[in-house]
């Protein structure tokens, strides 16, 4: 085969596989955006262990399609092992992305530890780590406290 | 020749999952191994890979909620709505803006009731100042400057770092290879005693140690470029470390034994900024520091 037809192939095969790809949330709770930027409106929220196929990526930001609706949602938020198909070739896998958490979430340190360690440790103050993860900043509001202090949101998250 | 062959298997390692799963097929492929001896270093390869597997981000949630738990045993925290309302914005403005802007439970921040100046950032996300820091501080980008340089620790998972190897290799260990439903009362028990390890581990580290000051300076270095991504004046982190030197010179341990020495900062923060001179800040930005400051 002749070398232009391997660069050929090479350059353009990143872009056949990445559709139809599966991704899986990582995080709790994030939000699929209309735009990839965090202001942007939301298109869809997912949980933790949603499935979402991968159509398109730029930058930071993944372009999925979930339950018929896609939109853009920040690579922060999701884990496969097969996520990046430079990691493959180069062999040097990126952090956020080299294993799959999902699959071993059950194992580990998981509430059942957790609760194990309150009982044996009532002086560790749970209650107010708790009460500072009920602290929410609402989108309408961080858009309003950006906008009046003149600060902003860089474009595509970077 | 080469070249075909490789053409050829490029369908079949683009499905390939890990680095050895690639160097197999190449290797059925090229006729240099069977496809028994694929499957046999395959599953070999998976076994190690779930020996030293990472710490997953729901166990350094998990983590992070005890560091958490165990800083608030010691200190109350600063409840004044305003406040809350107003690190948390910064603090997500800040985050959003980072290389990391989604944990597993989200950015929260907290103060703590204490005159002592510090900051620390617990895995995972949640991150504490102190009153005494927020007193500190004389405008919006300095503080934005505090939360700026404990995310960047959030991000890098510099706290996870203090965790032992040993410790880590134990509870993997400890879970075997096998997907059990369930614990059974020693592995939980077993399991309950390492995790009280890995917060002790973090915390010993956070408030006693210190990161280290490769950590420090990276910290430092990622502050510098979330401020100016989300439109802060980084300069105004070299002046929050002016006043923190200053500080130094009337009060001792706390931020200071577990920090770099200010000067070092300093120097090396200037080498990171680009902009000379400050950048203007809007006066909205200056009315609501101001408003809400009169009442630290």
């Amino acid at each position: 085969m002749r070398r232009p037809t391997l660069i050929f192939i090479l350059l353009f095969l990143p872009v056949v596989a990445l559709a139809g790809k599966m991704v899986k949330v990582k995080v709790q709770k994030s939000t699929i955006f209309q735009e990839p930027n965090f202001l942007s409106n939301t298109v869809a929220s997912v949980e933790y262990g949603d499935q979402l196929e991968m159509l398109d990526e730029r930058r930071d930001w993944i372009h999925v399609r979930f339950e018929g609706r896609s939109g853009w949602i920040h690579k922060s938020s999701l884990t496969s092992a097969k996520f990046n198909l430079g990691t493959i070739f180069v062999g040097t896998p990126s952090p956020s992305a080299s294993h799959d958490e999902v699959a071993i979430a059950g194992k580990g340190f998981t509430p059942e530890v957790e609760d194990g360690y309150k009982q044996s440790h009532p002086e560790m103050n749970y209650a107010m780590v708790d009460e500072i993860e009920s602290y929410r900043v609402e989108d309408d509001s961080l858009r309003d406290f950006i906008k009046r202090g003149g600060l902003r949101i860089a474009e595509a998250g970077r | 020749m080469k070249a075909r062959m490789l053409v050829l298997l490029l369908p079949f390692l683009v499905g390939c999952a890990t680095a050895t799963e690639v160097a197999t097929t190449v290797g059925v492929g090229t006729g240099m191994i069977t496809s028994e001896q694929k499957q046999a270093i395959d599953r070999t390869a998976v076994k190690a890979e779930k020996a030293a597997r990472p710490i997953t981000e729901r166990e350094e949630y998990y983590i992070g909620r005890g560091v958490a738990a165990r800083i608030l045993s010691r200190h109350e925290l600063y409840n004044h709505p305003e406040t809350i309302w107003y690190v948390n914005h910064i603090g997500n403005t800040l985050a959003i803006n980072s290389s990391r802007p989604c944990t597993y439970n989200g950015y929260h921040f907290a103060v703590l009731d204490t005159d002592e100046i510090n900051a620390f950032a617990c895995p995972g996300g949640i991150i504490f100042i102190t009153r005494g820091m927020l007193k500190l501080v004389h405008n919006e980008d300095e503080l934005a400057g505090v939360l700026a340089h404990e995310i960047g620790h959030v991000t890098q998972k510099h706290g996870l770092k203090a965790i032992s190897k040993a410790r880590w290799t134990e509870v993997v260990t400890t879970l075997g290879t096998e997907a059990a439903r369930a614990y059974t009362g020693a592995q939980l028990d077993s399991l309950v005693s390492l995790f009280e390890g890995t917060i002790d581990d973090v915390f010993q580290t956070l408030v006693v140690r210190g990161y280290g000051r490769t950590d420090e300076y990276e910290a430092d270095k990622l502050a510098i470029a979330s401020l100016g991504a989300s439109g802060y004046d980084p300069v105004q982190f070299q002046h929050l470390l002016g006043a923190l030197g200053a500080a130094q010179s009337r009060e001792s341990g706390g931020i200071f034994s577990t920090h770099p020495n200010i000067t070092d900062r300093i120097t090396r923060v200037k080498k990171g900024l680009k902009v000379a001179e400050g950048l203007p800040t809007s006066p909205d930005r200056i009315a609501r520091f101001r408003k809400i400051a009169s009442s630290w």
